[in-house]
Order: structure tokens, then sequence, then C-alpha cells
């Protein structure tokens, strides 16, 4: 789902960039004290995700795990995929500085959209939560692909074409996404359901020492 | 009791970053360092160029477009690369070459030759190689009055070094091209150190904004 440095044309790269300083201004601002840390963990996993590759399939693909970003994060998926682009640009030559903005474009937005889609929905019960779970890690990568195709769309290529030719490539890593996600979600809802959306807590935090946090 | 609850929920804190911890390094000891980029490589043989190109992981790029420009941005010629991810050309002219692998889907890449490479392609028929068999009697391929110009040595001198050379680089780009567990604890580095610095501010932030000496 990287797009390499040199395919896209100038406008295309602009309004990725413009698209993903704005989505990081949003994201930035919404990340409180009590999110850094998560999205750093986040970030981490985004990061290395994308060097297990997976051996299904007509094409060489490999884990994203935006959906839980997205899950976990919300609009904080923006800065958190964007670091964790930026340094797969520098440490392994994925994607490339140029293209930094429309990759973090494909991969953040769809984070978002399931985060409204389905971040209400895994606070149910079990039997709505975790096929929930299941389509948010589904679909960050099949909505990934369409922004993909439409950003591939202005250089030289059919965006149908494309999109169906990505789509058709991420399918084993959809599935494997969409299980992880709901396994994910059933581990966190057994042992930190706060860290999922729209859970209010039963009783106000508490630090280590019994205060309250303020 | 909301301080045993409280405990209850630490330990569970813990659980989970140890698992997460487990589940990432289980992975990445499961899969070998494999990723999601294409990788166009060149190297000249004889009077030929040869390119290989593969995503990185291991899987050729088969079918894929090769497009070759030269010094001024000008398209030289174009192909396709075979099953095994090869395609070989013969240049045109003596000049740097940038040949850009255009593997579809987004991915690109390009490997440049400087013309110093290419000014070692030979275009004669090296004289050993057609003469050795023919002729019976080395000292006439190589007779004292010096028949074998200094030019045909250096030309034999290169084809044989770029013969012996050739796996050397190409392991060497191999090498360069595999990920490395500094990269990766690298990267996770700074993003710890970004998590780091955003606590700083906070914390700085909030003791600027406190009265000193509260409570």
């Amino acid at each position: 789902m990287h797009i390499s440095e040199g395919v896209l044309s100038g406008p295309v790269l602009l309004s990725g960039g413009v698209l993903t300083v704005a989505g990081t201004a949003v994201g930035l601002k919404k990340l409180d004290y009590e999110r850094i840390a998560r999205a750093g963990i986040l970030a981490s996993a985004f990061f290395v995700a994308s060097l297990i590759h997976v051996p299904i399939g007509p094409s060489n693909v490999h884990l994203i795990l935006n959906g839980i970003v997205g899950l976990i994060l919300g609009w904080g998926a923006f800065p958190a995929i964007l670091v964790a682009l930026f340094l797969q640009g520098m440490f392994f030559q994925f994607g490339g500085l140029t293209s930094l903005g429309v990759n973090t474009l494909i991969m953040a937005l769809p984070a978002v959209v399931c985060y409204y889609c389905f971040g209400h929905l895994v606070q149910c019960q079990k039997r709505i939560a975790l096929p929930a779970a299941f389509a948010c890690g589904f679909f960050g990568i099949l909505l990934g692909a369409v922004v993909a195709g439409a950003a591939l769309m202005f250089t030289e290529e059919n965006f149908l074409e494309v999109t169906i030719l990505l789509i058709t490539a991420h399918i084993p890593v959809m599935l494997i996404e969409g299980v992880m996600t709901a396994f994910c979600v059933a581990f966190l809802r057994k042992v930190q359901p706060d860290m999922l959306p729209h859970c209010k807590p039963a009783s106000p935090p508490v630090a280590c020492n019994g205060r309250s946090i303020t | 009791m909301i301080i045993e609850r409280h405990l209850w929920y630490r330990c569970h804190k813990f659980r989970l970053v140890v698992a997460m911890a487990l589940f990432g390094a289980v992975w990445l000891l499961a899969a070998p360092a494999a990723a999601h980029k294409v990788t166009v490589f060149a190297w000249v043989e004889g009077d030929t160029v040869h390119t290989e190109s593969k995503f990185s992981g291991g899987r050729f790029a088969k079918q894929a477009r090769i497009e070759v420009y030269d010094s001024g941005d000008k398209l030289l010629l174009d192909g396709l690369t075979d099953d095994e991810g090869r395609f070989a050309f013969k240049p045109p002219k003596r000049d740097a070459l940038r040949i850009v692998l255009v593997a579809g889907s987004g991915h690109r890449n390009e490997w440049r030759l400087t013309a110093e490479e290419i000014s070692g392609l030979d275009p004669a028929p090296i004289r050993e190689q057609t003469n050795s068999e023919a002729l019976p009697q080395p000292e006439s391929v190589l007779p004292m009055d010096g028949a074998l110009s200094p030019t045909e040595m250096q030309h034999m001198i290169e084809a044989s070094l770029d013969k012996k050379l050739q796996p050397v680089l190409r392991q060497l780009h191999r090498q360069e091209e595999r990920t490395r567990l500094a990269d990766i604890l690298g990267g996770v580095g700074y993003i710890l150190g970004l998590v780091g610095l955003g606590a700083y501010i906070h914390f700085r932030r909030r003791s600027s904004t406190e009265p000193p000496h509260a409570g």
C-alpha cells in the first residue's frame, strides 16, 4: 500500500500532503496525555507490522494494522501513522519522503472512518462487538485500497482496474487483520475496556496511591 | 476496596504490555524480514547490461516494465522482465543510464549506472575469446612484438573482472536490502523518544500553569 516516490504527479502529492497535515493537526489536538503512550505503542506496532509479510495470494503484501490503530486512537491515528510511515521510509525505504503525505492519507483516513463506523459497536454485547471488530480490520485495508486507487487514478492507470487489483491482492491481509482485530478487541474488553472508544469507566480513574487524577 | 480494585487493574495493564511484547517478538522471529518494496539492480557484463528486479521478500517482479533513460532523461528503450525478474539490453550509447522499474500499483524504483561503468563495455569481441581455439600456438596470440595492444589487454582484464565481481556485487546489494534488527529497534526507539517528548512537554506545560508549591 506504500506508493513509491516518483509515481504520483505534483498536485496529487500536494493535496495528499495538505489533507494529511490537516488530519495530523486534528489528531494532535485530540491526543491528550493519556493517549500519548497508547499512540506510541500503536505507532510502533504499525511500524513493525509492515515487515510481516503475507506470502499468500498473487502479490507481495504485508500487514498494515490501520484498523486497530484507528479503533483505539481515533483521529490520533493520523500522527501515529505519519510518524511510523516516516520511519519506515527512513529505515526500510518503503514509500518515500515526497509520497509520505499521500501514503499517510491512504492508511490513516480509513482508520478514522473505521473509528466512526465501528467504534461505538465494540462496547456492545459480544455478538455484535466481535463482528464489528472484524469489519474494522477488514474495511481498514479495503478503504485503504480505494484511497490508493484514487491517488493512482490521476497518473496513468484506470481507477477501477487498480483498485480491484489492490483489493484482490490484499484479501488475505484483510481476513488476517479482521481476525486479529477481533482478537485484540476481545482481549481489551476483558482486560482494559477503557482503551476502546466510547467507554465510560464505572468509577473515576484512580492513580497508583488511590488518589483520583484530575 | 478502591486500591484493591486498582491493583487488579495495574496487574492487567502489565500483562497487556507483556502480551503485546511477546506477540511482537514471536512474529518477528517467525517471519523473516520481508517487505513491500520493489528493487531493481543492474550490472554490466561484457557488452550487455543485466537487470534483476524483485520485491523485497524475495519474489521476482515478473512482467514488470523496465525503462532506460540517458543522462538527459531521454527514454532510450523499454521492455518487460521475464519470469525471474530479469531483463538484459545492449546500451545504445555510452552514457550514464537510469534504469527505472515500474511494477504497477504504485511500485517503482530505479538504479543508476555511471558513465564509467558503461564505458567498461566492450563493443568489439575480445580477441582471446574468438581466437584461442582457432590458433593452436599461444605465441601467435601473444606475440612478443606487442600485437596485443594495451587497450585489448585492458578489455580482457575488465571482462574477467566483471565476471568475477558480479556475484560479489549482487551479494552486496542483497545485504544492503536486508532489513536489519538495528533498523527495527531504531525505529521503535524513535517512537518511544517521541512519546517521552510528548510527556515532557505535557508536564512542563502543566507545571508552568500550576501555582508553585501547591498542596
